[in-house]
């Protein structure tokens, strides 16, 4: 394995960000899902070499980061923060870190690794007056431009348009085919599901499951599921829902109906010809439980 | 030492407004003797710069050194930019001296910024040019010790600006005065038993050393001590302590 973690915690004061975890990522995309304060940019930090453990060890390349860093030669990050250089162009930006990982032809490196993202056009400009994208996208430039064989990605399509991150996807997914380790958190589980079907996913600092997505939507499947509609007459919507095959129950908030149902391809289907019946006008129709969150806790609590 | 690490970490210390506000900062000593000798007779002049110099040093150029070292690595801390310096593939040691080097230019610079306006007011109002010479000794020495402790203070520590100031204005201006056992810890003192060494200093800014000899090699071992102390609990930071 390319890089792992081995029973390792990790706190902060009296919070423990992790707590004995272990994982390992070997070559290909792996999905790091968990939702916001689970505990994922801190385990990318420890297997980075950037925290200390608190107990346990981590290897990169069969080395641990902090005890070798020559292994920084091999390996890289892109940071969670949208830290950068305001005052560097994206060419500087990048063309030092070719420079501190010791490639023989920074100028060049740093050219082809901007170009890989897009960036060629805009390389000449202060990243300071960069786009949130594009500073990710120069910041995922300044990590493959040492050509790292373990490469990880702390939510690297924050702030990215709908067409730049369709390219970073396509980037990633290229980058795992290659062969290199490529480590990729974020808590969209749609945005995973499109670079990989391997994940971690992560709850309060520990693992609730290592596998296949379709493997964690299967373990969901016997959960009543939350649908929040919004409507001009809720009441009359409420009274109607009740009939569809699945319903469970529904609440009402003001505009606002929450559907718990045990079949939500059904109600989708349904809802529509049900409010045309009713005279009601439905302004919105949202999942109320999908976060990551819930979706993991739900996990950890039934033991997947 | 990596030479690209150094450079982007001086470039970074020495950004503008900081450059600006330290090196004013370090010459408001050498402007206030300048100001001071106006019409006062050439060896009152002489005892004058030496005594502004030396006393109003201690708080106005260590501080200007404090805000540099300290900032050497905690503005890429605090900007969050330390992971792409952090993830070198250097080792520790490398990265530590690096830094330290960097901090270390960028000081001297600042100091001897610093220095030239007392140099020209001291050559303006007494007619010699080496009159401040031992001063930008002592300005040097004082730029070496406060960057091997203030470096790692930056590094290992949010509030290393306070804790410096702490340092500068309670221990080095009050506890280091009072308590005559500590006054080696000072190094400010240790700088100015330079500047004692090199050039006869009246007797109030003599008395500032306490008990410190005067004495250039002396401080030179003390300060080459406190740099690889320096340089060894950075470096022990840097394989051991969080980064971030």
């Amino acid at each position: 394995m390319s890089a792992s973690a081995i029973r390792v915690s990790k706190w902060f004061g009296q919070k423990v960000a992790l707590s004995d975890v272990s994982v390992e990522f070997g070559p290909g995309v792996t999905g790091l899902l968990g939702p916001n304060g689970a505990g994922k940019t801190t385990l990318l930090r420890v297997l980075t070499g950037l925290q200390v453990p608190s107990q346990g060890e981590v290897r990169v390349l069969g080395v641990d980061p902090r005890r070798d860093r020559s292994v920084y030669r091999r390996m890289a990050l892109v940071p969670e923060d949208e830290a950068v250089y305001p005052d560097l162009s994206a060419r500087s930006f990048v063309t030092l870190k070719a420079r501190l990982g010791q490639l023989a032809n920074p100028g060049e490196a740093a050219a082809e690794a901007l170009e890989t993202v897009g960036l060629t056009g805009a390389a000449d400009r202060e990243l300071g007056g960069f786009s949130k994208g594009m500073r990710q996208r120069a910041k995922v430039a300044a990590a493959l431009v040492t050509e790292p064989e373990v490469l990880v990605l702390d939510e690297p399509l924050n702030g990215a348009d709908p067409v730049q991150r369709a390219h970073l996807i396509e980037l990633f997914v290229r980058l795992g085919d290659e062969g290199r380790t490529v480590i990729v958190s974020s808590h969209v589980l749609v945005e995973v599901e499109r670079m990989t079907q391997r994940v971690v996913a992560m709850v309060d600092g520990r693992l609730a499951a290592i596998g296949r997505i379709a493997e964690l939507r299967s373990a969901m499947t016997d959960k009543p599921r939350q649908v929040r509609v919004t409507a001009d007459r809720p009441r009359e919507l409420a009274a109607a829902l009740i009939g569809i095959e699945g319903v469970e129950g529904v609440r009402l908030s003001g505009p606002i109906v929450d559907v718990t149902t045990m079949d939500p391809s059904t109600l989708a289907l349904r809802l529509p010809a049900v409010a045309r019946e009713q005279g009601v006008r439905v302004t919105e129709i949202a999942p109320a439980d999908e976060s990551m969150e819930q979706v993991f806790r739900y996990l950890v609590d039934s033991g997947a | 030492m990596n030479l690209h690490l150094f450079r982007h970490l001086l470039t970074r210390t020495l950004r503008g407004k900081r450059l600006l506000g330290a090196s004013a900062l370090a010459a408001v000593a050498g402007v206030a003797a300048w100001v001071s000798m106006a019409g006062v007779p050439t060896d009152a002049a002489i005892s004058i710069y030496k005594e502004v110099v030396a006393t109003l040093s201690a708080a106005t150029l260590s501080i200007a050194l404090l805000i540099l070292a300290t900032a050497t690595l905690r503005d890429e801390r605090d900007s969050a930019t330390l992971p792409y310096v952090f993830l070198t593939p250097v080792s520790a040691t490398v990265f530590t001296v690096s830094a330290t080097l960097a901090a270390l230019v960028a000081s001297v610079t600042v100091a001897v910024i610093g220095w030239i306006p007392g140099w020209i007011g001291a050559g303006v109002m007494t007619g010699s040019w080496t009159l401040a010479v031992p001063a930008l000794v002592f300005y040097l020495a004082a730029a070496v010790g406060y960057t091997a402790v203030f470096v790692p203070l930056g590094y290992l520590f949010d509030r290393s600006l306070i804790i410096g100031l702490a340092y500068i204005f309670v221990w080095e201006g009050i506890l280091a005065s009072v308590v005559p056992g500590l006054g080696p810890s000072s190094i400010w003192r240790i700088a100015l038993s330079v500047y004692a060494d090199l050039t006869e200093l009246p007797g109030n800014a003599l008395d500032l050393l306490g008990s410190v000899e005067p004495g250039k090699w002396g401080a030179a071992a003390m300060l080459t001590v406190l740099t690889g102390l320096g340089i060894g609990v950075l470096t022990w930071a840097v394989r051991s302590r969080d980064a971030i």
